[in-house]
């Protein structure tokens, strides 16, 4: 592994803003290709933030900053990758009817885009209507959800059973999360997975894309 | 029931503090968007709080009333009954915060918006528990229960307690959605009541991985305590 994809991972996970731009630029100098310094640097530098976060060593403010460092590179690296590229899929991302939190859905779609997929994010308070003409508009073939508040269970069920109704279920895999959702939660009203984490979430969406 | 309207809170932001919880270097472009940011936040910030006077009176083996308003839970009864005073509260970062914060672009800036608005709200509640203690005399244990921490005090609680605190919820602009969500939504709503031997909501809460927890979870506090 070069030096300078390491030295990226390293920025990200110092969380270092003002240095990761000129790292990034020194790896296509390199010549290495901006797809491998997202899949070696990138990604990697996320991972073990995701990690740390995990075990408890990074809060969510590291968690943030980390995405705040990967933006100030994807721009350079976007710049100069194959416009052919084939991503990872595409997932709609909404906080259901009645929630207006967000920081914990922002979170997923900054990882989620850090890491190949196309990020649709429909904001708060989304009908279930809404997500449902959006995945047949767009084609994607991934949902996340995420409620934080007892209430909005019911939400969450009304975007499942309205997926099952319009027959999206075969096509599309719905992911929950949230502070008021569990594994037992998403069994019982037939979502596909359950994510507790951020990084739960990169790993469910990672599985899917692979299988799909 | 007697009701106490706290304005005029103050909201000091310790900045190299803030800077550092937020994981912002010092001397960067964050750390100058962020001193500018906290500037506006501090002239904007009006954290309130209210709170009322009340008894709790046991209705049935699982619910109280308090000035004619039934809460139902087993929890709160056993809990209120042998407190005698009650002080059902609401505490808030303020409009003016959360108004202020919708205009925030972009991920950072948002959470730090939301980070001050959470500090707001802890000025409110510090203040809040400060007037409590002073009124039972300062050396009374303080404890409290919020709707919605355990699956014995539901969300939809929220409404009663909103109902009980009338008006006053009004004076501090804190109002209540149909889902039970309080706007602002760095709001926070209870009941504190005097316990000698202590009560934390987290003591009865199993939920794994909470950035909130402030007791460990007592398995069998439920059934020991409360026979549920």
């Amino acid at each position: 592994m070069k030096e300078s994809i390491l030295a990226v991972r390293r920025a990200i996970d110092e969380l270092d803003i003002d240095g990761i731009g000129a790292l990034a630029v020194k790896c296509l100098e390199e010549g290495l290709s901006p797809e491998e310094i997202i899949q070696e640097g990138i990604s990697k530098g996320l991972e073990i933030v995701g990690r740390k976060f995990e075990e408890g060593e990074y809060f969510l403010a590291d968690l943030i900053m980390a995405g705040e460092v990967v933006k100030e590179a994807m721009p350079i690296l976007k710049e100069r990758m194959n416009p052919g590229g084939r991503g990872k899929g595409t997932v709609i991302l909404a906080t259901v009817a009645g929630d207006i939190h967000e920081i914990g859905k922002n979170i997923v779609g900054m990882i989620l885009s850090a890491n190949g997929f196309e990020v649709i994010d429909l904001g708060v308070d989304v009908p279930a209507q809404r997500i449902l003409d959006t995945a047949k508009s767009s084609g994607a073939r991934f949902i996340g959800l995420s409620a934080l508040l007892t209430t909005m269970v019911e939400s969450i069920r009304e975007v499942v059973s309205a997926a099952g109704a319009a027959g999206l279920r075969d096509r599309v895999k719905i992911v929950i999360g949230g502070a008021c959702t569990s594994m037992e939660l998403c069994k019982e009203m037939g979502a596909d997975a359950y994510g507790e984490t951020a990084i739960d979430a990169l790993r469910i969406f990672n599985d899917y894309a692979a299988g799909a | 029931m007697d009701q106490v309207i706290l304005q005029g809170i103050p909201f000091d932001a310790d900045e190299r503090g803030l800077m550092e919880l937020l994981r912002i270097r010092p001397g960067t472009k964050n750390a100058s968007e962020f001193s500018s940011i906290l500037a506006q936040a501090k002239t904007l910030a009006r954290p309130k709080a209210a709170f009322g006077i009340a008894t709790a009176r046991t209705v049935d083996h699982d619910a109280v009333e308090i000035d004619g308003i039934r809460f139902t839970s087993r929890v709160v009864r056993i809990n209120l009954e042998k407190a005698g005073v009650v002080f059902p509260f609401v505490a808030t970062c303020g409009t003016e915060l959360e108004d202020w914060s919708q205009g925030m672009t972009g991920m950072l800036h948002a959470f730090w918006a939301d980070s001050l608005m959470l500090m707001a709200l802890g000025s409110a509640v510090g203040v809040l528990e400060s007037h409590l203690k002073e009124r039972l005399g300062g050396g009374a244990a303080l404890s409290t229960m919020n709707p919605g921490s355990l699956e014995d005090w539901p969300l939809g609680e929220q409404a009663a307690l909103f109902r009980l605190l009338g008006d006053a919820t009004e004076a501090v602009g804190a109002r209540l959605t149909d889902k039970m969500v309080i706007r602002p939504l760095k709001s926070v709503s209870g009941i504190s009541f005097v316990s000698e031997e202590g009560f934390t909501n987290c003591s009865l809460c199993p939920r794994q991985g909470c950035d909130s927890r402030r007791a460990p979870y007592d398995a069998g506090l439920y059934g020991k305590r409360y026979g549920l």
